[in-house]
């Protein structure tokens, strides 16, 4: 009895140190930056990513109700309202917003983590075994174009930001100071661009991926902005613009919809005239939140509980089309009325409504859209290469003037003959605000031409200076945007913020 | 031990002279609750003749002759005579002494006598915990120990309260204390039966936590549960019942149908003078019986005023049923206990059920060897109708739902917000209360199993498996017709599994040495290993047809809305030592250390060494000392010590690359993305503390005093701090060592037995704690850090100088009068518009603004005893602490598009300029709401927190029925609020929501709360 007392407390004692590697962690949930990668369906997949924050150019503002990311650059106009107080549309429609304010956090944090899933796609692409490099320079290709696209938001709405190229890996790499929006074009946007480029990218992709015509479409409207207003970067940059365009228009396969409401038929999605869009699916589901908050408030025209009227045209810049433009007709671009839900009778609204993200399928059932968020469309490069060969060539070739007239054409307008350079310039511009209107693409053009069309008085205003139909004033504060307040918190080497804030 | 011995041997060899003198006996019992009290020392007065009681607290003892005085003595009661007189039988009941010395004390891995602790150790036992109805110990701390600082934050059922020891030493790592329950470490207490729980030891000083190094930096609560009772007699048996109601205790005041309708007219009419086109603004839909034939009559007038607080808040009936047996034989012991918890709440449709089975043995096998264990079994089911925060949730609907609507149409449909156009369209909170909610499912085992070794008189060794099996499964359902919650889904249920497992194994040597006479050493040296596994699941499923199917069969649901799993796991390696040094009772010391290794840090920076000493001196006990006859007790210590924490999730030393998904071509894609940053130099937050205490009793014990001093400096403080988003990282915060904080404070407990009578008692107990929160240091040159939780904006603010818990934001001045037009268009703003301190440049001025901590808290209790009859009383103080009334957003800030608080009847008009509150307008011109003065109130309140009358059946009532014990009670909880706070309850943090959530810095941020009731109980206790 005895023995076995020593026995046993002197195997418990024992039995106690006998652990080895205790303290060790294999988690199972993530991988870990050092793990061997191999295969190329995690190259595939580490591509992916780089898309997954296009979904944060929709993105839902906390705090706010009928709030998103979408807003801002439609409020910003002027020739936007909102039925929504939660929206902070008081804030901008009287230009008091500040660094707190709705969006500008929303847009910054997701344009970053987009920065964020790029870099991290570049830097771990490389190191996947078993991939050819036929097919990963492919996948970088996508990576870089993404990345030089969501630097391209954040310079033309930010200005000097951080340049962030790598993966962090420790707080102190991470409160950079800012880099001038030049240098970025320099040596991140443009050099992104180029190098997608030179891969065997396709010209088209049905499923939604970066196609070529998306890296040349890009590039083009990226050395557009870059030769105009906000940068001068050299007027070179017009023909280096006109040049992928062009190339888009010649190689790309793309045609324009016959039927405006072509765009909101959900079998269309990366087809046609459609050349880059954010993805979304009704099936998965992740549906596009626009059509719920673009339909009138309240209206009780739809299956969907939330019906926001969260933006919608000012009456004057519905006006301001030209007479017997199909765009304004009734449901092509806007609708005015609409039947009820759960009846016949028709509601009639008391404004204007934005038809062109109207998934009537969604509507009618389900309360899911299935459309896609479309960033780059054929009429967009006819544009931007209408503009771009104007400047280049001085003034418009026969080109030039057909693609415009094909825009025209579509919306029942005449086609216009030659014009001199600066009317023909004009006429483009025009022509993106009535085509491309409430697509997030006014205000950009706004500030890089420098020049607001007046939908009262139809001149071209000087950016700065320009009344408003809500009687506020564009000034030099509005070029940029200001730096979210959370961000100068947690990186004051952001600070100073920018001019007015 | 050794005493009682001697008594023995010498009683029986007085009992061979004396065979031929008076045989006495009898039987000695608590006075309390009647049970038998085994050796008790029975002595002849003046002689050394006496005797000891057996197991069932009888005795036999000769005296010489009937003049004879027996003199019954018992530790930690007081000592009683009896003159023999004629009697041959004397039953003698004992009454326990109060806050008596010789007490023992449970630290961790051991017990002291009370008198030799060197630390800052608090003490309660059941009776004092169970004071009052609460479903868990928790809550049933609430204001009993100095220094442990209870927050009842909900008031849903089943809601476990935040537990805060001497103030918050870590900005936000977990902040709760660690609990040891019968040696296992770290298991939730809370979800044991309270009633189970013995005795509770809180150890709150360095020398007293050390010996939990790692974990004990927060305070350590030891919870002792109820065990066998060895000897042969027959089992104890007792049951413990209470029913009580629930009734809504406070008001917030919202429009009436009539006032919301003004209100709501008026907001258009203003409208025009906020648009900036200047355009007319009529309602979406008018408010008249030609637009809302079903909510207006003919005249255009209401046809419905609902008071949703009445709809909503009902008085709700609970009980709880707690049986326990206890027994042994010489040399086992054995106990049983079943608990039935049926907690109903305020708000409808929402409730708690508990039941719970416990089961310990203790048992020697031989003179080495002793075995024992015991086992938990716990099983709840909690209805949560109240979802997540700043959501249209029940609370919030209660304010906000229009009073123009009914519950339901006559017809039997439901009504709401949504059935008047431009509302924001809430479901009614009935509604919501009836169709979402969640149901937890918590199935529990827990306990432990020890072999008990004495190797030789002086050694122990004891080793310990310890285990915590839990499962949870938390369903999930949201009806098909819930507007803006889970309509566009129609219906919406998900399931969500939780399987956690933990077990540790203790194992230690004790040894125990009298040196000599005057010295006594005890030591301990163990090691101890520690792991927790979590798996979870989780499976969600949208578009059912009907409200059939709810949560049972997610595949009824055609649209499978998201599904995930994860798994962790962490581990500890400790080795522990400490040693107590104690000579003649005077002088005692004691000296711990524990080396931790923890899992969860950085790879060189996996162990810490946590080392303390303690010293106390009995001065009392010096003989120069013993002719103040008067001071029964003086004793003053000291500690000073280091101890940890590593309460933060695990793998946050590690970068992450995180798989996700995105959709491409119409379908999911896997993804990847840069998921969190890691921290490899991720440390231990350490905390050194001193301790110095001074303990007296006076005048025979009728008064006590405990005070202590503490200051406690937290170094390499574990916070999540948000870092740039430009990082890109999807988890845009790290974990790092940052800053230190101090904590410092005092804790009096004051004890006074104001009258003692045989008849009558009244006694009186005065609690009062107050900590001094400072941040000394954070990184990045003291930059202030904003940790959340934001509400439109930064709420609170992390600064160097300035205590955790700091409200951060604007300054509301009050409104812009019509002479004020000018100052307020620089900020684009018009009379009758919010006033705020700007800058020079014109930019906000943000600044802090109040604190969620209070200053100081107090309990004032007191107790009458007469007769039978027992009364108590417990009021609360909590001064110098703001509450933020953030609920003020939506119902001051957003006319139009819901109900508002009856406060917007005082807006400003412009009859009445010198408001707070803005002009009413149309939602659609509503301003930026800001975190401000205006939200940030006084928090302070004292609060009734109970009140109870009791009654104990007399002895002679038990001797007739063979119950030992019945005593029935009545009581009262949250009897009375005083604060000038105007939500429900200064009291609050409805923050907190989900699994694991981290709330260190929603304490006292109130966006709709579930209100504090006033519960009115009944109970009874038994014993047989």
């Amino acid at each position: 009895m005895k023995t076995l007392k020593h026995i046993l407390v002197a195997a418990l004692i024992l039995l106690s140190f006998s652990c080895k590697k205790f303290l060790e962690e294999k988690p199972t949930g993530f991988i870990s930056p050092s793990a061997d990668l191999a295969g190329e369906k995690v190259a595939r997949a580490f591509a992916n990513g780089s898309y997954q924050n296009l979904q944060g150019l929709l993105n839902g503002q906390s705090g706010s109700y009928g709030g998103n990311t979408y807003n801002l650059l439609e409020f910003m106009t002027g020739k936007a309202n909102s039925d929504l107080g939660q929206t902070g549309f008081v804030n901008f429609q009287n230009l008091i917003y500040n660094n707190t304010s709705f969006y500008v956090d929303t847009w910054w944090q997701h344009l970053y983590l987009g920065v964020g899933a790029c870099n991290n796609a570049l830097q771990y692409i490389p190191k996947v075994s078993g991939v050819s490099d036929d097919v990963k320079t492919n996948m970088l290709a996508e990576a870089h174009t993404l990345r030089a696209l969501f630097y391209f938001y954040l310079v033309r709405m930010y200005g000097a930001v951080p340049m962030v190229t790598n993966v962090p890996t420790s707080v102190d790499e991470i409160n950079m100071h800012r880099t001038p929006a030049k240098a970025i074009y320099d040596s991140i946007i443009i050099p992104d661009l180029l190098t997608a480029e030179a891969s065997t990218l396709p010209w088209q992709d049905n499923n939604g991926y970066v196609s070529m015509g998306a890296v040349k479409s890009i590039l083009a409207d990226v050395y557009l902005t870059y030769a105009g207003a906000a940068i001068n970067g050299g007027n070179q940059y017009y023909a280096e613009s006109a040049k992928r365009s062009k190339e888009v228009i010649d190689n790309g396969g793309y045609s324009l919809f016959p039927r405006y409401t072509d765009m909101i038929n959900p079998a269309n999605k990366n087809r046609g005239e459609f050349i880059f869009q954010v993805q979304y699916s009704a099936s998965v589901p992740a549906p596009n939140p626009l059509t719920p908050l673009l339909l009138p408030n309240y209206a009780g025209i739809s299956s969907y509980s939330d019906e926001y009227g969260s933006v919608y045209p000012t009456p004057q810049f519905i006006a301001s089309y030209p007479k017997g433009d199909k765009r304004v007709q009734e449901r092509q671009f806007f609708f005015t009325k609409y039947k009820k839900h759960n009846g016949a009778d028709t509601v009639k609204f008391h404004a204007t409504y934005i038809y062109k993200y109207f998934d009537s399928a969604a509507v009618a059932n389900g309360a899911k859209s299935d459309l896609n968020y479309t960033l780059y469309r054929l009429a967009d490069v006819y544009l931007l290469y209408a503009e771009a060969s104007n400047r280049a060539e001085g003034g418009p070739n026969a080109n030039a003037i057909a693609y415009v007239n094909a825009i025209r054409a579509r919306a029942g307008l005449a086609p216009i003959a030659a014009l001199p350079q600066a009317a023909f310039e004009q006429e483009v511009w025009l022509q993106r605000y009535y085509e491309l209107c409430f697509e997030n693409k006014m205000w950009f053009d706004m500030i890089r031409t420098r020049k607001v069309h007046n939908d009262v008085t139809g001149a071209w205003d000087n950016f700065v200076g320009h009344k408003t139909v809500f009687n506020a004033t564009f000034g030099e504060k509005q070029l940029l945007f200001p730096l979210p307040k959370q961000e100068t918190d947690v990186n004051p080497n952001l600070l100073p913020n920018n001019p007015g804030f | 031990m050794k005493q009682r011995l001697i008594y023995v041997i010498v009683c029986m060899l007085l009992a061979v002279n004396t065979m031929a003198q008076l045989r006495i006996s009898g039987r000695v019992t608590d006075a309390k609750d009647a049970s038998p009290l085994p050796n008790v020392t029975i002595q002849v007065k003046g002689t050394s003749t006496g005797t000891i009681t057996d197991v069932d607290g009888k005795y036999t003892l000769s005296v010489p002759d009937n003049n004879a005085v027996l003199v019954f003595s018992y530790t930690g009661y007081t000592p009683q005579e009896v003159p023999v007189g004629a009697q041959t039988t004397h039953d003698v009941a004992l009454e326990l002494k109060t806050n008596v010395l010789t007490d023992v004390v449970v630290v961790g891995y051991g017990t002291v006598k009370k008198s030799d602790l060197t630390g800052a150790v608090s003490t309660i036992k059941a009776e004092q915990l169970m004071d009052k109805p609460v479903p868990n110990v928790s809550q049933a701390l609430q204001g009993k120990i100095p220094g442990v600082d209870v927050n009842i934050n909900s008031s849903a059922p089943g809601q476990t309260a935040k537990v805060r020891v001497r103030g918050i030493g870590s900005i936000n790592s977990n902040i709760d204390p660690l609990y040891v329950v019968d040696g296992v470490i770290g298991v939730d207490a809370n979800q044991l039966n309270p009633s189970d729980i013995a005795s509770l030891e809180v150890l709150k000083d360095a020398s007293s936590t050390a010996i939990f190094g790692a974990r004990g930096s927060n305070g350590v609560i030891l919870v002792t549960t109820k065990r066998g009772i060895r000897g042969d007699g027959a089992p104890r048996i007792s049951y413990e019942g209470n029913v009580n109601v629930s009734t809504l205790a406070r008001h917030v005041k919202t429009l009436n149908s009539d006032q919301f309708v003004k209100v709501y007219n008026e907001a258009f009419a203003n409208a025009t003078k906020f648009d900036p086109a200047g355009g007319t603004w009529a309602p979406p839909v008018a408010l008249n019986h030609a637009s809302l034939p079903l909510l207006f009559d003919a005249n255009d007038k209401p046809l419905y005023n609902t008071n949703w607080e009445k709809e909503v808040y009902k008085p709700a009936v609970s009980h709880s049923h707690y049986l326990l047996m206890q027994g042994g034989s010489e040399k086992s012991a054995y106990s049983l206990s079943l608990g039935y918890l049926n907690q109903n709440g305020l708000m409808i449709e929402s409730w708690f059920k508990r039941y719970s089975v416990r089961l310990t043995m203790d048992n020697d096998v031989n003179k080495w060897l002793t075995v024992g264990g015991n086992i938990s079994f716990i099983s709840g089911k909690q209805r949560v109708v109240s979802d997540a925060n700043g959501a249209l949730n029940v609370p919030r609907m209660v304010a906000e739902e229009v009073p123009i609507v009914p519950v339901k149409y006559p017809d039997g449909t439901w009504a709401g917000n949504n059935d008047i156009a431009g509302l924001e369209g809430g479901p009614n909170p009935v509604h919501i209360a009836q169709n979402r909610y969640t149901i937890n499912n918590t199935l529990l085992a827990m306990g432990d199993a020890y072999l008990l070794f004495h190797i030789t008189k002086d050694l122990d060794f004891k080793t310990d498996i310890g285990y915590n099996l839990n499962g949870q499964k938390n369903n999930f359902y949201s009806g098909i017709d819930l507007p803006h919650l889970s309509q566009d889904q129609s219906g919406e249920a998900s399931i969500t599994n939780f399987t956690n497992t933990y077990w540790q194994s203790e194992n230690y040597l004790t040894w125990n040495k009298q040196i000599n006479a005057r010295q006594k050493l005890t030591a301990l040296l163990g090691i101890s290993f520690q792991q927790y596994n979590q798996e979870q699941s989780y499976a969600d499923a949208q578009n059912f047809t009907s409200d059939f199917f709810q949560w049972h069969n997610l595949g009824a649901g055609s649209v499978r809305n998201d599904i995930t799993s994860s798994d962790y796991k962490w581990t500890m390696n400790s080795y522990f030592a400490r040693v107590t040094y104690n000579i003649d009772g005077k002088y005692l010391f004691t000296a711990t250390g524990r080396y931790d290794g923890s899992s969860k840090f950085g790879e060189d920076n996996k162990y810490g060494f946590f080392p303390s000493i303690g010293a106390a001196w009995n001065i009392s006990e010096e003989d120069f000392m013993k002719r103040y006859a008067w001071l029964n007790n003086l004793k003053v210590r000291a500690s000073y010590g280091l101890s940890g924490n590593q309460e933060i999730p695990q793998y946050r030393s590690l970068a992450q690359i995180q798989p996700d998904n995105t959709v491409v071509g119409g379908a999911n894609q896997a993804s990847l993305l840069p998921g969190y940053i890691g921290n490899s130099g991720l440390k231990w937050e350490r905390s050194l503390q001193f301790d110095a205490g001074v303990e007296a009793a006076l005048f025979d014990g009728r008064i006590n005093m405990n005070v202590d001093y503490y200051r406690r400096t937290t170094k390499d403080l574990l916070l999540q701090a948000p870092i740039a988003w430009s990082s890109g990282m999807v988890d845009a915060s790290i974990y790092q060592n940052v800053g230190s904080v101090r904590n410092s404070g005092i804790e009096v407990n004051l004890h006074t037995e104001n009258i003692k009578t045989k008849n009558f008692s009244w006694s009186t107990d005065f609690i009062f704690a107050s900590n001094k929160n400072e941040i000394l240091k954070l990184n990045q040159g003291n930059a202030d850090i904003f940790p959340g939780p934001n509400f439109l904006g930064q709420t609170n603010v992390l600064r160097v100088g300035a205590p955790i818990g700091s409200f951060y934001g604007m300054t509301r001045l009050g409104t812009y009068s019509e002479d004020e037009a000018a100052e307020a268009a620089t900020q684009g703003l018009k009379p009758g518009d919010r006033k705020y301190i700007y800058n020079k440049d014109g930019t906000p001025y943000y600044s802090i603004i109040g604190r969620a901590y209070p200053k100081w808290t107090g309990t004032f209790s007191s107790t009458i005893k007469y007769k039978g009859w027992d009364f108590s009383f417990d009021i609360r103080f909590v001064q110098g602490v703001n509450t933020a009334a953030t609920f003020k957003h939506s119902t001051e800030d957003r006319q139009t598009l819901a109900n508002s608080l009856a406060t917007v009847l005082n807006a400003w008009t412009p009859q009445n300029q010198n408001t707070m509150i803005a002009q009413v307008r149309s939602y659609k011109f509503t301003q930026d709401s800001h975190f401000d003065t205006w939200w940030v109130e006084d928090g302070s309140y004292i609060r009734g927190q109970n009140f109870t009358l009791g009654y104990t059946l007399p002895a002679s009532f038990n001797q007739r029925t063979g119950i030992t014990k019945l005593r029935i009670y009545a009581s009262v909880q949250n009897l009375f609020l005083i604060t000038n706070y105007t939500g429900y309850d200064p009291e609050v943090d409805t923050f907190v929501s989900g699994y694991g959530a981290n709330t260190g810095f929603s304490q006292n941020l109130d966006f709709f709360s579930y209100p504090r009731p006033r519960v009115w109980n009944l109970g009874v206790s038994l014993g047989f």
